[in-house]
């Protein structure tokens, strides 16, 4: 049943069992069977907490190769600005630029323009939003999948404009074809993504029919090609050959970012899966109501947090943070345009984004309630220790697992123990 | 239904457990199947199984069950009768079969409507479908919202609509923080039935005065530290009149509060 698409695998012939990903998995969709992992695809939300936590390589990214690109006549790559924080201030960003081009692109197109819009449009959304309270970023698109699964009612306090990494490749594809005498499918534009979610926010998106990606790399992927050209371009490098016109913003890739650029009053910018489900549940209750922004980011510390960065993610803030005062230039954008294009509902989501609650129990509400009664059943005869050598996460989880009929009461070791020695 | 009775009816031998045959029993389970005793039998049963180990008078036990009844006239083996004698279980032997056996004890029970009519539950209590009890302490600001939280993830599990889930957090979220507010200490029942979810919280504490009062948005009586905290903006029993369906308030000041709400589904 491949109706969501995920951008990660389990490599049977890696996984030796150690159910550390079943262990930190927020939306308790791993188990481990028979001493191999496998996942709900129904459960899963990206948030590639699972890709950190496995030590045996295991949990293969899904990443299109670099050689795929070779196929367009012009190459452009656009990187999170994540990417930069990755390497310290020495590093000019036009270094990178320069580097991403060794690897085969013929141009680099950063986020910046992107985001100083959107900062603009943002503005514009809130200052005339009469909607319920509070609004959530649209940014982290594991984010996007976890209100899908787990808090569909929230759908709704999601912000409905399109986020700088779309913005960026949809601009790219209206005018560049133009500006080079090219057809539209000869320019393949790709993402260098930090964490899953993005990879599957390009493949599989929430919002719309299509991305307008037409592949993704991962940091993790490129760092490795890169570093090499990076160490030695900043050998003979001169700041005098920074051209005019190179514009350098970062300040969306730290959390908090989204609220500095919208100048917001009753904020709050949280990171980190449980901090996030924490709020998402205040916001169910109706406890945030004082609050009118949530800029939420299911990694910690924000994307610079995803699992595919390469660099820790404090330093990665620091240097984000030194960058911004070394490098940052100032970007100018048409606010006229973007009146008459936000007009034209040009910013906006092209599709709704359409809630995805899980099934539990897929039966009538009195067989679910049933169900429910009966888990609670099972679950008192069990040790309640969630020492997970069953296979599920939880005691809990076990006992839901039990009545679905997926599981053997025996597969609880304590119970098994209790049932052969008393 | 006594065990003596159990036994004459299926012509059993008693492997242990003669001194305690008078023991009454209130259902029958019949399963080879452990797993589903230990999650499924209720307690004060008597187990009907084809399963002659020590593992079946084992989880009879765990299962709270009063005896076991073998049939095809298996005996299971010598450490079942110790296991059993030392936790009070009968053990009986019976020659008939498995469905013979069920049949057997059906037929006993339309012919002799008497005790036995305990085996069929009273039809009221169908109607309740699900039926729990949450606690809260009053002043428990760390813990605030949990209970609210749990409902809403039983109900999710079962999958009603999000939309009237969001109704139910809203609402009992406002209630439990009332009880934190104002009360000493509350319970708070949930139910559901085919036709509505109602949770109902009783408080001991302090009591409205004036409920007409307490329902105009704005109106409270939270303290200065209690506002700034985020609470008390009097919209809570407004807030829950608004996401009810019914809204039923009892209150005697100086004992205590009780609010019933209602969805309807």
């Amino acid at each position: 049943m491949a109706r969501f698409y995920h951008a990660h695998r389990i490599d049977l012939q890696k996984c030796d069992g150690q159910m550390k990903c079943m262990r930190s998995c927020p939306t308790q969709a791993i188990r481990v069977k028979n001493g191999k992992a496998a996942f709900s695809e129904d459960l899963c939300v990206d948030c590639g907490t699972c890709l950190s936590a496995c030590q045996s390589g295991a949990m293969v990214p899904i990443t299109d190769p670099l050689e795929d690109f070779s196929k367009f006549k012009y190459k452009v790559v656009v990187p999170a600005a994540v990417l930069y924080s990755q390497f310290d201030s020495s590093v000019h960003p036009y270094i990178i630029h320069k580097a991403l081009k060794k690897l085969g692109f013929d141009e680099v197109v950063d986020l910046n323009f992107s985001t100083a819009v959107l900062g603009n449009v943002l503005m514009k959304y809130l200052s005339t939003y009469k909607g319920p309270l509070p609004l959530i970023s649209s940014h982290c698109p594991a984010l996007i999948r976890l209100i899908q699964v787990k808090y569909p009612e929230l759908i709704k306090h999601i912000i409905p404009l399109d986020v700088p990494r779309e913005l960026t490749a949809r601009e790219i594809r209206k005018t560049l074809p133009k500006k080079l005498g090219l057809k539209p499918e000869e320019i393949g534009i790709t993402y260098i993504a930090s964490c899953p979610a993005k990879i599957v926010s390009i493949k599989q998106p929430a919002e719309k029919t299509k991305s307008w990606f037409d592949g993704v790399l991962s940091i993790k992927d490129v760092f490795s090609l890169l570093y090499p050209h990076v160490l030695t371009i900043k050998e003979n490098f001169d700041e005098s050959e920074v051209p005019d016109d190179f514009s350098f913003s970062i300040s969306w890739a730290r959390l908090g970012g989204i609220i500095n650029a919208v100048k917001m009053e009753n904020w709050i910018a949280v990171s980190g899966l449980d901090h996030v489900m924490k709020v998402l549940d205040d916001i169910e209750n109706s406890r945030l109501r004082n609050i009118e922004f949530v800029e939420a980011m299911t990694c910690m510390l924000g994307c610079i947090g995803g699992p595919y960065n390469v660099e820790n993610a404090y330093i990665a803030r620091a240097n984000i943070i030194k960058q911004s005062i070394k490098h940052e230039t100032s970007i100018e954008v048409d606010e006229d345009e973007i009146s008459r294009n936000y007009d034209k509902g040009y910013y906006f989501f092209e599709n709704a984004i359409l809630p995805r609650p899980t099934k539990y129990f897929d039966t009538d509400l009195v067989t679910s309630i049933k169900r429910i009664k009966e888990r609670d059943r099972v679950y008192q005869k069990l040790p309640k220790i969630d020492c997970g050598c069953c296979g599920a996460p939880t005691c809990l989880a076990f006992a839901e697992d039990f009545v679905r009929g997926e599981t053997e009461l025996s597969d609880c070791v304590i119970l098994a123990q209790k049932l052969s020695n008393s | 239904m006594e065990i003596k009775k159990i036994q004459e009816i299926l012509e059993a031998s008693v492997i242990s457990g003669e001194g305690i045959l008078e023991s009454k029993i209130e259902h029958i389970y019949a399963s080879d199947l452990m797993s589903d005793v230990l999650a499924f039998g209720k307690a004060d049963s008597i187990l009907l199984t084809g399963l002659a180990t020590q593992q079946a008078v084992i989880s009879a036990h765990m299962a709270e069950f009063k005896g076991v009844v073998f049939i095809r006239g298996k005996i299971p083996r010598d450490g079942s009768k110790d296991f059993a004698a030392n936790h009070q279980l009968v053990l009986l032997s019976t020659n008939f079969d498995m469905y013979d056996a069920c049949i057997k004890l059906e037929n006993s029970k339309t012919e002799k409507p008497s005790p036995s009519q305990k085996l069929i539950e009273p039809k009221k209590s169908e109607e309740i479908l699900l039926s729990q009890d949450f606690k809260i302490d009053g002043s428990d600001f760390t813990s605030a919202g949990s209970v609210s939280t749990e409902i809403k993830s039983i109900l999710k599990k079962i999958g009603f609509d999000p939309k009237l889930i969001r109704r139910i957090a809203i609402s009992t979220y406002e209630a439990e923080m009332n009880v934190v507010m104002h009360a000493d200490n509350a319970t708070v029942t949930l139910s559901v039935t085919p036709q509505y979810i109602q949770v109902i919280f009783e408080d001991y504490g302090k009591g409205i005065p004036d409920v007409e009062k307490a329902l105009q948005e704005g109106f409270t009586t939270a303290t200065d530290e209690m506002r700034a905290m985020g609470f008390g903006s009097g919209m809570g029993l407004p807030n829950i009149k608004r996401n009810s369906d019914e809204l039923e308030i009892e209150s005697e000041v100086g004992k205590g509060t009780k609010l019933q709400i209602k969805f309807l589904i």
